[in-house]
């Protein structure tokens, strides 16, 4: 019986193909775990230096790998997180592209959800430093310092200064946001002028808006400051 | 030299280069890149824009320009290998018009390169977030950078070998974007070496000049004057590149 050459090089592919994925699949599942990657930030400097003038897309990639990385533990139970070197990875990002805006947010939370707030509130200050005014990172700030560190006298100084005239319907919305956690922190810091003269711009804005829900609020708030003369500390955690 | 002789090279030129197939491969592997872009955008919180478009005008910028310095490198050297460069210069075209011929064809290559990538880019970022406008002048700057590409693989291909000629194109590129990093060491040094550095650094092509995407992408803007100088720059380049590649071939020994 003659054996045609196509028959058995078509055998052999097969069985070579075969082979060669049955041990790489074999191979493979026992070696995952010691393979996996290990995150590590390339360092903003070399980053810099390396990027050339593709610091843009350069900046993505590392967004993207702090992402696929941190991102994934912060949905992890608190209990079991395990983050990376999570400001050198923002740091990387923003020298490379100092305006990501959603790297300074984003990354603040992280920061502080990791338990590193100082480094959240610098990485912060980094942004206003290449962004000054901008309204997102100011509001982001008095977060931070309210809600992580605990600075009060902090976060209030963040948010008045967020709470100056705005001119477009976004910065208008971050600005009444703004307002409203600085006239609240302002009554926590027993600083009666200062609340009284936010809930009252607060009031008018409302009621040039026809706002009557938030107009209510602030009423309620100039009642209680009215109420209570210099001392405001028993206010309604609601109203605030 | 006749312009009609330079036209008919340039366009045999630009044939030849077109049937290449790396450089339908290169065309391929572009178009794959910039679609790559638009799942990763998924995964960025929100920055899918912006991955897009810097992901997508590397990948032109790139492509474009790695396609050139390989097709320029290998132009002039090929005609002397197969022999049909002594057969062209027998005839009445003199070298001048034979070198400018072949540079013009590459350049058209360049050009149609860095369109079509750019108009599929500007075409996705359309249907994905609105009309790119802006984005648009970056493209224009990005055929300059190709041409210039070409113009001094050109330049260097009428005097040296291929793998010589790409290394040096590419080297001039390389250098071309990091002239920042060429002045910065020359602040941190003294006397002739910061000297050198910095007439080094203002001598050699500015390829920086001409990649603003990252203000037009991020909406920093792109004032008239700058546009202007880039441009400026650009041509200047190539056309100094060109004569050094005309004056380098005419005193070439066949």
């Amino acid at each position: 019986m003659a054996v045609k050459p196509d028959l058995v090089a078509c055998v052999v592919l097969l069985a070579g193909t075969s082979l060669a994925v049955g041990s790489h699949v074999s191979v493979h599942s026992q070696l995952r775990g010691e393979s996996a990657i290990d995150y590590r930030p390339v360092p903003p400097a070399v980053a810099k230096v390396v990027a050339t003038d593709f610091d843009a897309l350069w900046a993505d990639l590392a967004w993207l790998a702090f992402l696929q990385h941190d991102g994934a533990v912060l949905t992890e139970p608190e209990d079991h997180r395990k983050f990376g070197d999570l400001d050198t990875g923002l740091r990387t990002v923003t020298t490379l592209d100092p305006d990501y805006l959603v790297a300074y947010l984003f990354g603040s939370w992280a920061l502080g959800d990791a338990g590193q707030g100082e480094a959240a509130e610098a990485l912060l200050l980094r942004g206003l430093k290449h962004r000054p005014g901008d309204r997102h990172l100011e509001l982001q700030l008095g977060f931070v310092r309210f809600l992580v560190r605990r600075d009060v006298e902090g976060a209030l100084a963040a948010f008045s200064t967020a709470s100056r005239p705005a001119t477009t319907p976004t910065d208008e919305r971050m600005r009444h946001m703004a307002m409203r956690m600085a006239a609240g922190l302002a009554e926590r810091r027993d600083d009666t002028k200062l609340a009284r003269k936010l809930w009252e711009a607060i009031e008018e804005d409302a009621r040039a808006k026809g706002d009557q829900r938030m107009e209510g609020v602030a009423k309620r708030a100039l009642e209680r400051l009215a109420r209570e003369g210099s001392s405001v500390t028993a206010s309604s955690p609601k109203d605030r | 030299m006749a312009a009609y002789i330079v036209l008919a090279i340039a366009r045999q030129t630009w044939r030849e280069l077109l049937r290449e197939r790396v450089v339908s491969g290169g065309l391929l592997a572009s178009v794959v890149l910039v679609l790559a872009a638009i799942p990763l955008g998924g995964l960025s919180l929100g920055q899918d824009f912006r991955l897009l478009a810097d992901l997508g005008f590397a990948s032109v910028e790139l492509t474009s320009v790695l396609l050139v310095a390989v097709a320029g490198a290998q132009m002039l050297p090929r005609e002397w290998e197969r022999r049909t460069a002594f057969l062209v210069l027998s005839k009445p075209v003199s070298r001048s018009s034979f070198l400018l011929g072949k540079a013009m064809g590459l350049m058209a290559v360049a050009i149609q390169l860095v369109l079509f990538q750019g108009g599929v880019l500007l075409v996705l970022l359309a249907l994905r977030h609105g009309p790119p406008t802006p984005l648009a002048g970056q493209l224009l700057l990005t055929c300059l950078q190709a041409v210039l590409v070409g113009a001094i693989a050109v330049a260097f291909s009428a005097v040296a070998s291929t793998p010589v000629t790409l290394l040096a194109t590419l080297a001039l590129y390389v250098t071309g974007h990091n002239l920042d990093s060429l002045h910065g060491l020359a602040s941190q040094l003294d006397g002739p070496g910061r000297m050198l550095l910095t007439a080094l650094g203002h001598a050699l092509p500015d390829f920086s000049l001409l990649d603003l995407k990252n203000r037009i992408i991020h909406g920093e803007g792109l004032s008239a004057s700058v546009a202007a100088k880039a441009l400026l720059h650009g041509l200047s380049w190539t056309f100094a590149a060109l004569a050094a590649g005309v004056l380098a071939f005419r005193g070439r020994e066949a």
